[in-house]
């Protein structure tokens, strides 16, 4: 867990983040959502002690306007209130109707309340017209690398049959 | 794989707080399971030692079902159980996570159970005292020959740089490979080089054959380096009194909850009630049986004991002769956390761990059991 990527501080206790979108892939994610619909986040608590303070989730669009509250405000699509987790889990199912950037909030109440941010992108994974535009990326460089190989050659055979001459 | 090689049970640790050169002791026991996976190395050659982080300690005897284990063991037995014990000592002071392990050729070591030991006073006040059996005495054995050791490679290296000066000085590689292509070699090995080399290479026979005769003086009675394997019987293995068979096991992907389909028979003669699955060091108690409970050692590392337990289907004892069907749900975000869950991606998705019964007075069985495993995502709509 020392070299986790996906891990998640708030106040000093750590968190690991996974997602997951078993209707379109075995993966699991770390940061950004590739695809909009159905998800589910999970978070595991890394530090023993977290299992006996509240902790409260706020999933929200971040419009990069409105301050984001640790409450159920109208940007929030899911609001967990605090409540304990004893085994050491959180599981969050939501669905995202619409692509773009969100922010995750989570909460503990110990000796006051302690929040950590954990924005995140969603639908900007391996859409169609992203592949598609790769494989035409591909394609012209191999079309192009094709072109330049081929004028080489034949300049060479030029000057070659120049020298002959 | 670490829920189908080694489990390790009854560990415990003698102390958890502890000075710079005192003892404790880390005991325990472990299964080497059954059905032990391909992918692993048997457990043909084993060692069994410790796991710290940097030289936080010393290991001072080990010894595998009684026997000293100064040296590897061969061909432990797959399905039998051994008991360890390790005499460690406090080197330098901090807190240190400590573990039991059970080294393997060819697949390395598999850690046990860790514990955070913590070591005070001064680590320069650290001394490795002992008496050889010629009767010599170390006052420490971590800086016993040192002075020597330093001395010979300061030697070895002032001969071995003179040596490289003296070519290093001349010409080097293309006017040496030009004399070559000229065909002129005798060009390139002049007569003082002849006798410089000769020099060198008697410095070098004097100084092996000087150095053996000295060491051989000094330390007359020598015993050579032990790489001989050792074999020891494992431990007597207990009746069979219960068998589990897994009929279907699967692992909730997000909710972190392993559900197992068990068909239990009980071909002991007394009643047993289920009381532990353990696996790959994380235990999961039936908290409403107080012999499982009791068994757990206070030493124990409580981050590998879950917090809410085993849930059962039925918790009513398993009587002598019968047969019953029970599912058996384990819940908790250490699965996550120790990585143990590499069913999505395993090409040999199978889990194995050690199912705890209890007689009514508390003895305890111990069973086997594991089986192929599906991951599902239960809670997807």
């Amino acid at each position: 867990m020392e070299a986790d990527q996906c891990k998640l501080k708030v106040d000093s206790y750590f968190m690991h983040f996974t997602g997951y979108q078993p209707q379109s892939s075995r993966a699991e994610f770390c940061e950004d959502i590739p695809e909009v619909g159905r998800t589910i986040i999970v978070l595991d608590f890394v530090d023993e002690s977290l299992r006996d303070i509240p902790v409260s989730v706020n999933l929200a669009r971040d419009d990069g306007v409105q301050r984001m509250e640790m409450t159920n405000t109208p940007s929030s699509i899911l609001y967990i209130p605090p409540r304990k987790y004893p085994n050491g889990t959180i599981k969050i199912d939501v669905n995202f109707e619409k692509a773009g950037r969100y922010v995750g909030m989570v909460a503990i109440e110990h000796r006051g309340q302690s929040v950590a941010n954990f924005p995140f992108d969603v639908g900007r994974g391996w859409s169609l017209i992203r592949l598609l535009a790769w494989c035409l990326v591909i394609v012209s460089g191999a079309v192009g690398t094709f072109l330049w190989a081929r004028r080489r050659y034949s300049i060479g055979r030029e000057l070659s049959w120049a020298n002959h001459r | 794989m670490r829920t189908r090689t080694v489990q390790f049970y009854d560990v415990h640790f003698s102390k958890t707080d502890v000075k710079v050169n005192e003892r404790f002791e880390l005991t325990g026991k472990f299964r080497l399971m059954e059905d032990w996976p391909d992918a692993v190395t048997p457990p043909d050659i084993v060692f069994v030692s410790s796991v710290s982080p940097g030289p936080t300690i010393a290991r001072v005897e080990t010894y595998l079902n009684g026997e000293p284990a100064r040296q590897s063991f061969a061909k432990l037995e797959l399905g039998r159980d051994y008991d360890f014990r390790m005499v460690l000592e406090g080197r330098t002071s901090g807190s240190s996570h400590i573990h039991p392990s059970i080294s393997i050729k060819g697949s390395g070591p598999l850690v046990g159970p860790g514990q955070w030991i913590n070591i005070s006073g001064d680590a320069h006040s650290f001394a490795f005292p002992i008496k050889t059996m010629t009767g010599l005495q170390i006052d420490d054995l971590q800086t016993f020959g040192l002075t020597n050791a330093i001395g010979w490679h300061v030697a070895w290296l002032a001969v071995a740089a003179a040596w490289l000066l003296f070519w290093l000085v001349r010409p080097l590689f293309l006017p040496r490979w030009l004399v070559l292509q000229k065909g002129r070699e005798d060009l390139l090995v002049s007569l003082r080089d002849t006798g410089v080399g000769i020099i060198v290479a008697a410095i070098v026979l004097v100084m092996v054959f000087g150095g053996y005769v000295r060491a051989n003086q000094e330390y007359p009675y020598n015993v050579p380096l032990q790489s001989g394997l050792n074999k020891v019987a494992p431990r007597p293995a207990s009746p069979a009194d219960a068998e589990v068979k897994v009929i279907s096991a699967t692992y909730d992907v997000p909710g972190r909850s392993m559900r197992l389909a068990t068909r239990i028979t009980n071909k002991g003669s007394e009643p047993l009630s289920i009381g532990e699955l353990t696996t790959a060091n994380i235990r999961f108690l039936n908290q409403g049986l107080p012999a499982a409970i009791a068994n757990v050692d206070p030493t124990y590392p409580r981050d590998l004991v879950a917090r809410t337990g085993l849930e059962l289907s039925s918790d009513t004892p398993i009587n002598p002769g019968e047969t019953r069907e029970v599912l058996v749900e384990a819940t908790d975000a250490v699965w996550e956390l120790e990585r143990l869950v590499s069913f999505l991606t395993d090409v040999d998705s199978k889990f194995g761990g050690l199912l705890l019964l209890y007689t009514p007075n508390g003895k305890r069985v111990i069973a086997e059991m594991g089986g192929p495993i599906v991951p599902v995502f239960t809670e997807l709509k």
